[in-house]
C-alpha cells in the first residue's frame, strides 16, 4: 500500500514506521494527523479494535482531514466509528479506485497551494 | 460563567454516570447532558457536547475498555485540544490503554482532592491563562528542579490537572514526561 501510495506522488507517513521514540502517542498522533492531507486507515481482523485507530479516526475527523478506511478480511457493520463513510476493500478497490483518487486529489492539493 | 464538564460513558454505565454527574454538580460544575450515552447518532451528540466543554471526563470501566467509540472521542478531543480526566471504575491502572494512561486518571472512589479542586475553581474567579502559563514556567526554571510533576504545575497554575497538562501538552517550550511510578511530570525543553 505504501509503495503504491508513495508511487502515486503522495508523501507517505506510517504511525509504526516514523513516529518517534519516546514520543507520547496521544500528541505524535494528533500532531501527524493534523500535519497530513488525507490519512488512510488500514482495518485487519488485527487491527480493527486497536485502540489508536479509532483516535486517529477521530481526530481526523475534527480536523476535517479526509479519512479512508481500506477493508481487508473485515465486515463494514463491525466498526462503528466508520458508519457514514464510504470504505474500500483492499483486494477490489484499492488499487485502482483509491489511488486514481488519490491522484485526482494531490493534483488539486498542489493547484491549491500555487 | 460555569465550568462545563461532558461525561463521555458507555450505556452500560449511566446509572454509575448520573451518580458521578452528581458528584460534580455539587462541585459547582455544569454537566452537561448525558445525551451520548445512547449509541445512536453518537458522533453528532459528542460533537455538541464536546464543543461546549471547558472539560471531558471519559468514564473508564470494563464496559468501555474495548470501546472503539470511546477512543474516538478520545480522539476529538485531542484535535479540540480540551482537558481530559479519566476516571476509572473496576479498572486497574495497569489495564488503562497507552492512550488513556497518557491523561489525568482517577479511581471513582478516590475523587475526593479532584472535587475539592473543582470546587475551588468553580467558587472562585478564574485566573487569566497567561498568568497560569507564566507561573508554571517561573516553576519549571526553578534551579532545584529540572522535572516537575503536572499536579505541582497545576496547583502553581491555579488550575486542574488536566487543564494543566493541556496546557503543556499545546506548548512547544515544554517537554512531557513519565516519572517512575507513571506520574505525569514536565520540563522545559532544552533543560
Amino acid at each position: 500500500m505504501v509503495d503504491l501510495i508513495e508511487k502515486s506522488g503522495a508523501e507517505c507517513r506510517i504511525d509504526k514506521r516514523d513516529f518517534e521514540g519516546g514520543g507520547n502517542i496521544w500528541d505524535e498522533i494528533n500532531g501527524a494527523v493534523g500535519e497530513s492531507n488525507e490519512i488512510v486507515v488500514l482495518f485487519t481482523p488485527n487491527s480493527k479494535d486497536a485502540h489508536w485507530i479509532s483516535f486517529e479516526i477521530g481526530a481526523a475527523s475534527q480536523q476535517h482531514v479526509h479519512a479512508t478506511p481500506i477493508l481487508y478480511s473485515v465486515k463494514y457493520n463491525e466498526l462503528d466509528i466508520i458508519s457514514g463513510r464510504i470504505a474500500l476493500e483492499l483486494n477490489t478497490d484499492f488499487n485502482i479506485r483509491y489511488l486514481d483518487e488519490l491522484k485526482r486529489r494531490i493534483v488539486e492539493w498542489k493547484q491549491a497551494e500555487q | 460563567m460555569s465550568y462545563k464538564i461532558f461525561i463521555d460513558l458507555m450505556p452500560q454505565d449511566e446509572k454509575l454516570g448520573k451518580e458521578l454527574s452528581k458528584k460534580l454538580k455539587s462541585a459547582g460544575a455544569e454537566v452537561l447532558p448525558l445525551e451520548n450515552a445512547k449509541e445512536e447518532d453518537f458522533k453528532v451528540k459528542l460533537k455538541s457536547g464536546l464543543y461546549k466543554a471547558d472539560e471531558m471526563i471519559l468514564f473508564m470501566t470494563p464496559n468501555s475498555l474495548k470501546s472503539q467509540k470511546l477512543y474516538y472521542d478520545l480522539g476529538i478531543a485531542a484535535a479540540l485540544k480540551k482537558p481530559v480526566t479519566t476516571i476509572t471504575h473496576g479498572v486497574e491502572t495497569s489495564q488503562l490503554p497507552p492512550l488513556v494512561s497518557e491523561t489525568i486518571y482517577i479511581k471513582y472512589s478516590e475523587m475526593d482532592e479532584y472535587l475539592s479542586k473543582l470546587r475551588e475553581k468553580t467558587s472562585a474567579p478564574g485566573v487569566e491563562p497567561a498568568k497560569t502559563i507564566n507561573r508554571m514556567k517561573e516553576a519549571l526554571r526553578s534551579e532545584k528542579f529540572t522535572w516537575r510533576s503536572i499536579k505541582t504545575l497545576a496547583d502553581v497554575g491555579g488550575v486542574l490537572e488536566s487543564e494543566a497538562l493541556n496546557i503543556i501538552r499545546n506548548d512547544p517550550e515544554i517537554v512531557l514526561g513519565t516519572g517512575r511510578s507513571g506520574n505525569r511530570l514536565a520540563k522545559l525543553k532544552g533543560r
